[in-house]
């Protein structure tokens, strides 16, 4: 008869061996997956090695450029080649601080490229002020490029795990040896250093600078103090009859336009509503305003939550706006307004409105557009007309219908144009006209969607 | 003695073997939960069983006697297997990781929404804002389209979401865990243009240990749990 006590030892030795063959497994898998994660991120370096040292060749030959047409293909060149270093820059497995600096050199030069290409379409030269620019442009791609290639070398010295790749790039950004306790701290001082080095980059496009800086137009008047802050948010809800609704003031923004928050609280009638409303500080324009509560099962239509909508906007005494496109979402619609002035629809004045199907109650209203954008505007007279506009269209565009439109530009900006709606191929397309200088500036697809409803 | 503690041991490296293979096949994206199961998507059960009436008790997080009741009688009235086991057909019925279908519209430079990128930022803030109120939800959604529009960031939304680090929910895998009807409104809202971070590109809880640096950013709002920053 066996001992007792070699049964648990043959136990114990079956599980040594389970678990030891159990992690070999495991370390294999996990020695796999590391090289393929590392090749990965080794394809994401080098395809950005490779682009950035493209883009310093190109900005180099820009400086070369004729002045005509031709130009156009260099410039967008440029511009892939940046983007495409950008992409394959944030892939690599740094922070985004890090290369935060970076990624918003890359996407400028390739904006900015961008904006030339479209001025080099219509015939005009690189001005002396951008051919400066150009060049410095071309400097800061040529120190990114050594600094990138110096990261190459000591990589193929000493090999590139992801880990290795993560703290050279850290590394090559000027700092000293990080501490353990505050690793980013170094370098991002250092990087804040090289920012304010580089001169901001103002032009007309998305991510110019100047953008950061933009007034805005509707707000008057003075400031907003919080006893009156409240009044307006509890004026500009969408109130049910009945209930009671208490205010109270929750705290500021800071951020392109200034606010007070203040929560408007309405307890009663089944559910209550809680909303949060941001009040201008100088002038007490309503920003945005949300109220929590989820909606119920639906019992109005579409058409009766438009009306609601165009009352809601009614009462509170703003007027020539017109709904330009409507968006369902389950059980709310959201409906896009445009300002109109003379006739002419107002596209950067735009003011969003939210309403429930369950009650009609407004839940959400957004002006950031009509708050930045709203004024009154001087020139509306086009200076082409609408026929000749429609010239301008493809001939297999069905023209339905056309009118004046202001439209924002990228670069912050606004233009008259003639709008057309039109469909070919069974698209539906909005196309814009410049009505100064008969251009096409805009092409816009309507993307077909159960619950999508333009209306014009 | 002797033969009594290698027995001891013996066992006890079974228990935590099996244990271990045990939990291993539980950790996954959608946490199945049984009797006695705790935690944050406790609550999520608890909360929408009660929500459609069929639990009474209170909120707590832990899957008792009651709330194992309420499951199986769901269950029952959707036709689903009755096991009081709350595992991936459950909680579809009960209205996670469901998503009607709808676009956003464009007005000159904004994003075009579609279903893609409503579910990539609904999954983001369920993770990131999940207990945070609905209007610190939109808040994160607005944060990452913030990015998008931001020349220091990458250009889709995709491109945000998976920047190496960003996101440390994004890091754990835990985006993939179920997402709430809350979440898919914040997601679509902030879509449609709403931001209440006012233009804040970063976010997070000063109540957990972040990198102080970030404190270095300028304040933009606080709501909820949440910094908002830029």
């Amino acid at each position: 008869m066996p001992r007792l006590w070699t049964i648990p030892v043959a136990v114990l030795a079956l599980l040594f061996v389970v678990s030891f063959a159990w992690g070999l497994d495991q370390s294999r898998t996990r020695v796999q997956m590391e090289n393929f994660l590392n090749n990965e991120y080794q394809r994401s370096f080098y395809d950005t090695l490779s682009q950035v040292r493209g883009l310093e060749v190109l900005l180099g030959k820009s400086l070369a450029v004729c002045g005509d047409s031709e130009d156009t293909r260099l410039f967008a060149e440029i511009y892939q080649q940046a983007l495409a270093a950008q992409s394959n820059l944030t892939r690599l497995p740094v922070e985004g601080i890090a290369v935060a600096r970076t990624t918003k050199f890359l996407n400028q030069v390739g904006d900015f490229s961008s904006s030339l290409l479209r001025q080099s379409a219509m015939g005009v030269p690189v001005s002396d002020e951008h051919w400066n620019t150009l060049r410095r442009l071309q400097n800061q791609a040529g120190s990114l490029n050594n600094e990138l290639h110096d990261i190459e070398r000591q990589m193929e010295q000493n090999g590139a795990h992801f880990w290795e790749i993560n703290q050279l790039i850290r590394a090559s950004r000027g700092a000293m040896a990080a501490s353990p306790l505050n690793p980013a701290q170094d370098e991002f001082r250092s990087i804040n250093r090289e920012m304010e080095a580089f001169p901001t980059l103002i032009y007309d496009g998305p991510f110019s600078d100047h953008l950061q800086r933009q007034e805005p137009r509707a707000l008057g008047g003075e400031a907003v103090d919080q006893e009156r802050a409240r009044e307006i948010a509890l004026q500009a809800v969408d109130r049910r009859e009945g209930v009671d609704y208490q205010t109270r003031v929750t705290g500021t923004t800071r951020g392109l336009i200034p606010a007070v928050r203040v929560e408007v609280i309405g307890r009663g009638g089944g559910r209550d509503d809680r909303f949060t409303v941001d009040v201008a500080r100088r002038g007490g324009e309503v920003v945005w305003f949300l109220n929590s509560r989820p909606p119920g099962p639906e019992q109005l239509s579409v058409a009766e939550a438009k009306e609601r909508a165009e009352r809601y906007l009614e009462e509170r005494n703003i007027k020539k706006m017109r709904v330009t496109y409507s968006v369902r979402q389950g059980d709310t619609v959201t409906y896009n307004f445009a300002g109109a002035q003379d006739g002419v629809i107002m596209y950067p004045d735009l003011l969003k409105v939210t309403v429930a199907l369950d009650n009609g109650q407004v839940i959400g209203r957004e002006g950031y557009g009509y708050v930045m954008h709203h004024h009154r505007r001087d020139n509306l007279e086009p200076a082409v007309s609408a026929d000749q506009a429609r010239k301008k269209i493809n001939e297999r565009v069905q023209v339905t219908n056309s009118r004046l439109a202001v439209i924002p530009t990228e670069g912050g900006g606004e233009l008259l144009t003639w709008e057309f709606r039109g469909e070919a191929a069974g698209n539906v397309y909005l196309i814009y006209v410049n009505a100064n200088n008969g251009r096409q500036e805009q092409i816009l697809q309507l993307i077909d969607t159960p619950e999508g409803e333009l209306t014009m | 003695m002797y033969r009594r503690s290698i027995a001891i041991l013996a066992f006890g490296l079974i228990f935590m073997v099996t244990g271990a293979l045990y939990l291993e096949n539980r950790m996954g994206p959608m946490p199945v939960l049984t009797w006695g199961s705790k935690g944050f998507h406790v609550e999520q059960i608890q909360e929408g069983l009660a929500a459609q009436g069929f639990y009474r008790g209170d909120i707590h997080g832990t899957l008792d006697g009651a709330t194992w009741r309420s499951v199986r009688e769901f269950q029952a009235k959707h036709r689903i297997r009755v096991s009081g086991i709350v595992d991936g057909d459950t909680w579809r019925a009960l209205g996670f990781g469901n998503a009607y279908d709808s676009a956003v519209p464009t007005q000159a430079g904004r994003v075009v929404a579609r279903d893609d990128v409503v579910h990539l930022l609904a999954r983001v803030i369920m993770a990131e804002a999940g207990a945070e109120p609905y209007v610190g939800k939109v808040a994160v959604g607005g944060v990452i389209l913030n990015r998008v529009r931001d020349a220091q960031f990458p250009n889709t939304v995709s491109g945000v979401i998976y920047q190496p680090l960003a996101f440390e929910s994004v890091s754990r895998g835990t985006i993939w865990r179920p997402v709430s009807q809350d979440a898919y409104r914040a997601a679509r809202q902030c879509l449609a243009g709403w931001d209440p971070s006012g233009g804040a590109l970063f976010f997070w809880n000063p109540g957990k240990p972040v990198n102080p640096w970030i404190w270095t950013r300028r304040i933009q709002t606080r709501i909820g749990q949440h910094v908002f920053a830029r």
